[in-house]
């Protein structure tokens, strides 16, 4: 055959053939993209840092330990000190401040708190229902990731039936609503229904009890969970739950764990600077950071803190709970270290101060823990055996973690001629002072025990001359609304708010 | 005391930092093509012709960043870059506390982008008159995370074209032509399978590597499919004087994909799905004509006239708030897309701050108290009607030539409706305020008027009433506009006098371009540049004409 006709006809088949070969060289594994298929995978997925956060700050407007001051309430000479003001806060931060009825978020905002908890907890599912799948690495190593997945998203749903439910009560929780139990990583387009508050906790309980056999003995950082934080964790749980026996002997299980706690006498704070003003007497040495905190047990970074360091004030009531039972010539460390009276300077290298006389505001500038951490557990036996233990031993506790955190402690007396009541409220206000400002702890208190008639407190709220409002016990105010952005996706039965 | 601290962190900037970017890029293509014409006795002719193409994208970069570095010895320090990404703090950075990557860590990318086509084609002609194609193309890329059947991309045609008359009378050519086909779209940015991307830098606590789901599964990705069918009918008239096409053309796309808001109990506030269907209808009109055409002096003009109507059939899964509706630009059952929908307004009350009308005429002070039936449906801000005019003129060796484009039959924002009462009242702010925005409520009775904007609202509890004058309907314009695009005013000196000079061609010109416009809206704004489709629309910086003068001298 002649030239040409060979050369037409080496290019069809050189055509056939490049069509043939295509599909191996479209196949190609990209570089730093995967489909979750390996254990190591999923390891990867669950060593995400973002995990490692929590929590919004604007829960914490509803408590009575913030303070905000009205426009043009603290003067100094010719400028005014705007930095507590109430005009100046976000729009969910006013609305949780002065009580407001109805939504809290403007039309058309994401709530964090609801947003960046289901987030977390599709990257918990995605994990927990696929990991025991994997063929590589070994048996105890895939559980362990899985128990760590479901310590993770146990955590989560805790924070959010606390936040949009009724507190826990054995009598209600059938009926109370909770919030969407989302166990799937399937997007099935299906509208998740409110499970009540007590089918939420039923499933932490599942998921926690699941989970603890698997964990490890040690991590080697505090953001995986080991074996403790199984007790930790079911700790706060039974308290929350009413269940104070239970409680007790998980909160008594995971002291033998670790009791270590920092003591804060052996700190002081610089004169300026904001982040590494709290440091060690002796050498010099920051406050640890959340890594290396040996009371952490579990460890969540609570998020946003530029919404509080520095921002709000302490409300006259908490600084009275600090200057109970302090010596003539004791301190609160806590008070001391952690907040700021009349002046601050956050300069870096001491320049112009700023003055708000007659205010104190909270400006520890150390990343704060609303995970599990060993105070928390010396605190929650102390509450169950004053509740229904030994209450000589509820005192002895508060003095040993007194001892770390007063300067000159003078201990409470045993054997205590106290009544249950009075060592109870002992108690509660040592929570008070440890948890001020971190995290939603004081939103759960007083949730949970102003169904108690000893407690049960009205919070008024001012800002000077742009208004007072008050929030007496058990208004369903306290309960968070489900976000506008969720509910015209998704309608569901809401709380009268 | 210790002698020494282990734990102190030194970082010498007393030499410098170095950062090095490499980028690599490579890309091969290779393309065949057989291409067959062939006529078959008097009346039959066939063309055809069949192709292959690969083709591959690679690029690659590597960042190296180095701290204490001299760039007259090229030695540099080590830090610990892990105590360092952690922060530290008593620094000079914004709130004192610095993290490492804030200035830049060593990086690594890599992307391989794989293209595989085929295309075929054949049309057989009966008689000069009567034409019939086909046409047919798969496209392939190496897409992640693709179902193999999801790979691919076709495109299949077919047409006719028939030539009715041909010199007749003063019909010079007459010819109908009919296509139909259909295309298929699909996107990278969601997937059947869940994707997670490893950060390439590591968790900066634990110095792990950690990785993080970018996608969900979305099992019911489907491919976005377009069905067009064109009718046109080419016709050249008078001597070829006039020429022009008529066109008529339906796009049906089922299985639409983009982005959507969805529930954030999912884990995703906004998900890309296959969420509906729609089509897009229309007229394109095409003219061209030589009007006057004498041995010194010519005149032609062109002009393009289209319209297009597009219209979602099919929506599905919206948000049914109030808010949803006017917050952003919307993609609704039974209207076109990127449409708008605005609050009734009521005027300012007699505090100066906004009010709205419910459907059934009650007032409202507050956005929270409005339904999606308050709302009204304003119009699509993406313009159906667009023309073109050029004319050109030629007198011996001058030439000019203008041409005028039009759009319209949109709906924008009105520059007032942006924030500026949502600020404190004193006005300390250091940038450009649109004077529209300064002719606000100051005393009681001015609400009367009806363009007063509101009393300033920041710092008072009336935050929930801003949404009642951004989004009010009193804010929409329309957004036609006709601009002289271009203007070129050209003399080519005459050869005869060029040659003399041992020159061959010699022009000056002299051209403008947009040097005026007119536009619908009362503020006068010009819409390719005011942004008025978001809910705090600014005027923008103003085109200014150009002015090009030429010289084209070629030997």
């Amino acid at each position: 055959m002649n030239k040409q006709t060979l050369i037409k006809y080496a290019a069809c088949i050189g055509m056939a053939c490049s069509m043939a070969a295509c599909d191996d060289w479209l196949g190609n594994q990209p570089k730093g993209e995967m489909i979750p298929e390996t254990l190591s995978d999923y390891q990867m997925l669950l060593n995400n840092q973002y995990l490692y956060s929590s929590l919004d700050a604007y829960p914490l407007f509803l408590t009575d330990d913030i303070r905000l001051t009205g426009r043009g309430e603290i003067v100094n000479g010719s400028s005014n000190f705007t930095d507590f003001d109430y005009m100046d806060k976000s729009e969910e931060m006013r609305n949780c401040y002065s009580f407001a009825s109805g939504d809290i978020f403007l039309p058309g905002d994401a709530d964090p708190l609801w947003n960046d908890g289901y987030d977390h907890i599709f990257t918990y599912n995605a994990i927990i229902n696929d990991v025991l799948n994997t063929t590589d690495g070994t048996d105890t190593e895939r559980r362990r990731v899985w128990g760590e997945a479901l310590v993770g998203r146990a955590f989560e749903y805790l924070n959010l039936v606390n936040l949009y439910g009724n507190h826990y009560d054995p009598a209600t929780a059938e009926t109370d609503y909770g919030v969407p139990l989302v166990l799937s990583e399937e997007m099935t387009g299906e509208q998740y229904p409110r499970a009540s508050v007590a089918q939420v906790y039923q499933q932490i309980e599942e998921d926690l009890s699941q989970a603890v056999p698997c964990l490890a003995e040690v991590t080697n950082h505090p953001f995986a969970p080991n074996q403790s934080v199984g007790q930790a964790f079911l700790a706060r749980m039974y308290l929350y739950m009413g269940n104070y026996e239970d409680a007790l002997t998980n909160a008594n299980t995971a002291l033998e764990h670790s009791s270590y706690l920092i003591d804060l006498n052996e700190y002081k704070t610089l004169d300026h600077g904001t982040w590494g003003r709290i440091v060690r007497i002796d050498d010099g040495t920051e406050y640890p950071d959340p890594q290396d905190n040996e009371e952490n047990i579990y460890t969540r970074n609570f998020s946003a803190t530029s919404d509080l360091f520095a921002v709000v004030a302490a409300s006259d009531d908490l600084l009275a709970t600090f200057r109970e039972h302090l010596a003539a010539d004791g301190a609160d460390m806590r008070k001391e270290l952690y907040y700021c009276t009349d002046s601050c300077d956050r300069t870096i290298s001491g320049g112009r101060p700023d003055y708000f006389r007659g205010y104190t505001t909270y400006m520890p500038y150390v990343y704060t823990n609303v995970g599990l951490n060993t105070p928390e557990i010396y605190l929650i036996a102390a509450e169950c055996e004053a509740r229904v233990g030994d209450v000589d031993r509820a005192l002895t506790l508060l003095n040993t973690l007194r001892d770390k955190r007063i300067r000159n402690n003078v201990h409470y007396e045993t054997p205590t001629s106290l009544s249950r009541e009075e060592v109870l409220r002992l108690v509660i206000d040592e929570r008070r002072r440890e948890f001020a400002f971190v995290g939603i702890y004081r939103l759960i208190d007083l949730k949970r025990l102003n169904r108690e008639t000893w407690f049960a407190k009205t919070i008024t709220h001012t800002a000077g001359n742009d208004g007072t409002w008050t929030l007496p016990a058990n208004d369903p105010r306290y309960i968070l609304p489900v976000p506008e952005s969720v509910t015209s996706f998704n309608p569901m039965p809401e709380y009268e708010r | 005391m210790r002698a020494f601290d282990r734990s102190c962190i030194v970082v010498t900037h007393r030499r410098g930092t170095v950062e090095e970017n490499w980028t690599k890029q490579k890309s091969y293509t290779f393309r065949a093509q057989l291409d067959f014409n062939r006529d078959f006795g008097e009346r039959h002719s066939v063309q055809a012709l069949i192709g292959t193409e690969r083709r591959k994208v690679e690029s690659q970069s590597t960042r190296v960043y180095k701290v204490g570095y001299d760039d007259n010895t090229l030695a540099y320090t080590f830090i610990d870059e892990l105590e360092v990404a952690n922060g530290i703090n008593g620094t000079q950075a914004i709130n004192g506390r610095y993290y490492y990557y804030d200035s830049g860590t060593d990086r690594f990318t890599y992307d391989d982008n794989r293209y595989v086509s085929f295309y075929a084609n054949a049309s057989y002609t009966f008689d000069r008159k009567l034409t019939g194609t086909v046409s047919v193309r798969i496209d392939q890329s190496n897409l992640f995370g693709m179902d193999p059947k999801y790979k691919y991309r076709p495109l299949w045609s077919t047409g006719a074209q028939y030539v009715a008359l041909e010199n007749w009378n003063w019909i010079d050519r007459l010819a109908v032509r009919a296509t139909y086909g259909i295309n298929g779209n699909t996107t990278t940015m969601t997937s059947p399978y869940m994707i997670a991307t490893v950060s390439s830098r590591p968790n900066t606590y634990t110095n792990e590597t950690y990785a993080y789901i970018t996608t969900p599964p979305n099992p019911t990705l489907r491919w976005e499919k377009t069905n067009q069918f064109n009718l046109a009918v080419d016709f050249n008239l008078l001597n070829h004087r006039l020429n022009g096409t008529i066109e008529f053309y339906n796009k049906k796309t089922t299985d639409l994909l983009g982005q959507r808001q969805t529930d954030p109990t999912t884990g995703w506030p906004s998900l890309w799905l296959n969420y509906g269907e729609m089509y897009n209808r229309g007229v394109e009109l095409t003219l061209s004509s030589r009007n006057i055409k004498t041995r010194d002096f010519s005149w032609d003009t062109d002009f393009i006239f289209s319209y297009n109507k597009n219209k979602l059939t099919r929506v599905e899964a919206s948000g049914t708030a109030a808010s949803d509706y006017y917050y952003n630009l919307q993609n609704r059952e039974g209207r076109p897309m990127n449409a708008m929908w605005v609050i009734r307004y009521a005027g300012l009350d007699e505090e100066g701050y906004p009010t709205a009308y419910k459907a059934d005429g009650t007032i409202v002070k507050s956005a929270g108290e409005l339904e999606a039936e308050d709302l009204v449906y304003a119009g699509t801000t993406t313009p159906p009607y667009s023309a073109s005019l050029s004319n050109k003129l030629s007198y011996k060796g001058f030439d000019l030539s203008f041409m005028f484009v039009y759009y319209g039959g949109n709906v924008l924002r009105d520059v007032a409706a942006g924030y500026m009462w949502d600020r404190y009242p004193v006005l300390n702010y250091a940038s450009a305020v649109d004077r529209g925005r300064l002719h606000f409520w100051q005393q009681p009775g001015d609400e009367k008027d009806p363009d007063m904007a509101p009393a300033f609202i920041y710092g008072t509890s009336h935050t929930n009433s801003a949404a009642l004058w951004q989004y009010a309907d009193k804010h929409v314009e329309k957004g036609d506009y006709i601009k002289l695009r271009d203007v070129t005013l050209s003399y080519t000196f005459p050869k005869v006098w060029v040659n003399k000079f041992y020159a061959e061609n010699l022009r000056v010109s002299l051209q403008i371009q947009n040097l005026f416009y007119w536009a619908a809206n009362k503020r006068h704004l010009d819409p390719e540049v005011w942004s008025g489709t978001s809910s705090s629309p600014s005027r923008g910086y103003r085109i200014p004409p150009t002015y090009t003068l030429g010289v084209s001298l070629n030997f």
